[in-house]
C-alpha cells in the first residue's frame, strides 16, 4: 500500500501533522466531533502527492487529507466500537466526510468490518458518494459479495461514471454480471437510449469469465 | 378529460404544481410513500413523513382542487436498513389503517438482497390484512429479473394479481405484468423509465386494458403534467379519447377503488376549493386572495 495519509501529512504540513498526534480522540462520539471540524484546520490548499485510492480525481484537499489521517490514528484505538463509529460518521457526514471515509475502509484494520457501510454507499443517490465507493477503490472487489458487486455496476452502467476506473473488475466478471450488463444493454436498446461508452469492458466474451 | 396521477410524490412539488396540475385537467393524486433522497437513520422521522402524508398534504391538494390519497409502506431502499425495519413495518402495519391509504406501496426491490425479500412479504402480509391493495416499485437495475422476482413472490404469497400494481414498467418487462393478471404501471420521465412516444407505442402494441400511466414526479428533475402530456401525445397519435380516458382515468380508479377507501361517485364529483380554509391553523397563502368556488 502507498504512503500512510499522516505520513504525507507530515512531509506536506508538518505543523498540521503535530498539531494532529497532539490530540486525543477517545471513543466514537469524540472522533465524530473531531471529525468534522479538523476539515478547517488548515490551508485551502491541495497537497503535492497523495495516493490515487484516496483521489482518484486528484482533488482532494489538506483538509481531506486531515481527515484522513485522523482515521488511520484513531480507528485502530477504538476497538469494536469501530464499525459503530464509522456508520455514524457516514450518516452525519456531509458529502466531503463521507467520501473521505469511504476511500479510507480498505486501509484500516480489519476492513471487512465496515461492509454495511460500503453497502450503503452504493445505495446513495449522492454521485460522490457513490463514486468514493465504486471508483478509484479496491474496497468493493476485495470485500462486496458478488450481487452487491454487480449491484455497483449496473448502477455505473446508469451513471456517467467510467467502468475503467471500477478496481479489480476483470476479476469479478462473473457469468451474472455479464448477464446484468447484456439486460442492460437489451434495456436500453429497446428505449432507443444509448449504451455506457464502457460497456464493451463487459460484454468483451474474449476475456477470462469467472463461473 | 379530467386525470388521475397514481403515483407523484407531492411532499417534495410546490403549490405552483399543484395549480398547474388542476389546469391541466389532474383531480386526483395517488402519493406513494417512499424515500427522501437519502435515508433516515430514525423510525420516528417515518412516522412524521406518514403524518404528512394523511395529514398536511392532503389538505395541501384539496387547497388546489385536488383529491390526495396515499400509500402506506417501507420502500425497498430502505428496507436494506436492518435497524429500523422492525420499527417501520410496525408504523406501516398502524398507518394502513387510516381513511385515504388505499394501497401499500410502493414495496418490492432495490437491490434484489434477502432484506428486500423479507420487508416485500411482511408488507404483503399487511396488506392483505387490511384488505389493501399493493403498488410495487421494480429495480431500475437489473430491472427485468427483479420484475420477474417480484411477480414469483407474489404468485406464491397467493395474492391476487388484480390487486397488485406493478410499477415503472418498460418495453421488456410490461409482456410479463400483462400476463399475469396485474396491473402495468408506466412512469412517465424526462429522461429515464418511459417517455410519451414510447407509451404511445406500448398502447398501440398491447391495448389499455389494465395500462396505467403516472409521472412518478418527485424531489428530482421530474414532470407533474406528464400524465396529460401523455394523454396529449396519445391523441396526437390517433388513440382514440375512450382508450385515453381508460388508461388515465377508469384504470387508477378502478385500482384504487379496490381498497374501499376511494368512492367513484366522489372522486368523479368536482372538488371545490376554498382556500380560506387552515390546517391546525396554517394555511397555504402567503397574503393572497383566496380562491373560493361558487
Amino acid at each position: 500500500m502507498s504512503s500512510s495519509p499522516f505520513q504525507i501529512l507530515a512531509t506536506e504540513a508538518p505543523a498540521l501533522a503535530r498539531r494532529l498526534a497532539e490530540i486525543s480522540v477517545g471513543d466514537g462520539p469524540a472522533l465524530s466531533r473531531t471529525f468534522g471540524a479538523i476539515g478547517r484546520w488548515g490551508e485551502h490548499g491541495t497537497p503535492a502527492s497523495v495516493p490515487a485510492d484516496l483521489t482518484p480525481d486528484g482533488r482532494m484537499t489538506i483538509g481531506d487529507l486531515l481527515r484522513a489521517a485522523l482515521l488511520e490514528r484513531a480507528v485502530p484505538g477504538l476497538g469494536n466500537q469501530a464499525p459503530a463509529a464509522l456508520r455514524r460518521l457516514t450518516q452525519t457526514g456531509d458529502t466531503a466526510e463521507r467520501v473521505i471515509v469511504l476511500r479510507m475502509l480498505h486501509r484500516l484494520p480489519e476492513p471487512d468490518r465496515f461492509l454495511d457501510i460500503a453497502l450503503e454507499a452504493c445505495r446513495s443517490s449522492v454521485l460522490p458518494v457513490f463514486a468514493a465507493i465504486a471508483c478509484g477503490n479496491p474496497y468493493p472487489a476485495r470485500f462486496f459479495p458478488a450481487a452487491a458487486f454487480n449491484q455497483l455496476i449496473a448502477k455505473l452502467l446508469l451513471s456517467d461514471l467510467p467502468l475503467t476506473a471500477v478496481i479489480g473488475l476483470s476479476s469479478r466478471r462473473t457469468a451474472d454480471l455479464l448477464r446484468i450488463a447484456e439486460a442492460y444493454a437489451s434495456e436500453r436498446r429497446a428505449a432507443g437510449r444509448p449504451l455506457h461508452p464502457d460497456f464493451p469492458l463487459l460484454s468483451n466474451t474474449q476475456q477470462e469469465i469467472r463461473p | 378529460m379530467t386525470m388521475f396521477d397514481p403515483h407523484i410524490h407531492m411532499t417534495s412539488r410546490t403549490t405552483d404544481d399543484y395549480a398547474a396540475m388542476r389546469e391541466a385537467g389532474i383531480t386526483v393524486v395517488v402519493e406513494p410513500a417512499f424515500w427522501l433522497g437519502q435515508p433516515r437513520t430514525h423510525v420516528e422521522t417515518f412516522e412524521d413523513y406518514f403524518l404528512a402524508l394523511i395529514g398536511w398534504e392532503r389538505f395541501r391538494a384539496s387547497q388546489f382542487g385536488i383529491r390526495h390519497f396515499c400509500t402506506m409502506g417501507l420502500n425497498p431502499k430502505e428496507a436494506n436498513s436492518p435497524e429500523l425495519i422492525d420499527g417501520v413495518l410496525g408504523l406501516v402495519d398502524f398507518y394502513a389503517a387510516k381513511d385515504g391509504v388505499v394501497a401499500i406501496g410502493e414495496i418490492g426491490y432495490d437491490d434484489q438482497t434477502a432484506a428486500e425479500d423479507r420487508a416485500l412479504l411482511a408488507q404483503i402480509e399487511i396488506a392483505r390484512r387490511h384488505e389493501l391493495p399493493i403498488l410495487v416499485h421494480t429495480p431500475h437495475r437489473d430491472k427485468r429479473a427483479g420484475t420477474l422476482r417480484t411477480l414469483d413472490v407474489i404468485r406464491e404469497a397467493g395474492i391476487a394479481p388484480e390487486r397488485v400494481l406493478i410499477d415503472h414498467n418498460t418495453e421488456e418487462t410490461l409482456p410479463a405484468v400483462l400476463d399475469s393478471g396485474c396491473w402495468a404501471g408506466h412512469s412517465i420521465y424526462p429522461e429515464t423509465k418511459m417517455d410519451e412516444q414510447r407509451m404511445v407505442a406500448l398502447v398501440r402494441r398491447y391495448g389499455s386494458e389494465r395500462i396505467i400511466i403516472n409521472s412518478a414526479a418527485d424531489w428530482g428533475v421530474s414532470d407533474p403534467l406528464k400524465v396529460p402530456k401523455t394523454a396529449s401525445a396519445m391523441r396526437a397519435a390517433g388513440i382514440i379519447e375512450s382508450e385515453i380516458h381508460r388508461i388515465v382515468w377508469e384504470n387508477p380508479v378502478a385500482f384504487f377503488a379496490q381498497s374501499g377507501r376511494l368512492d367513484i361517485a366522489e372522486v368523479e364529483s368536482v372538488k371545490a376549493v376554498d382556500q380560506r380554509q387552515l390546517w391546525e391553523g396554517n394555511s397555504v397563502l402567503r397574503g393572497q386572495t383566496p380562491l373560493i368556488d361558487a
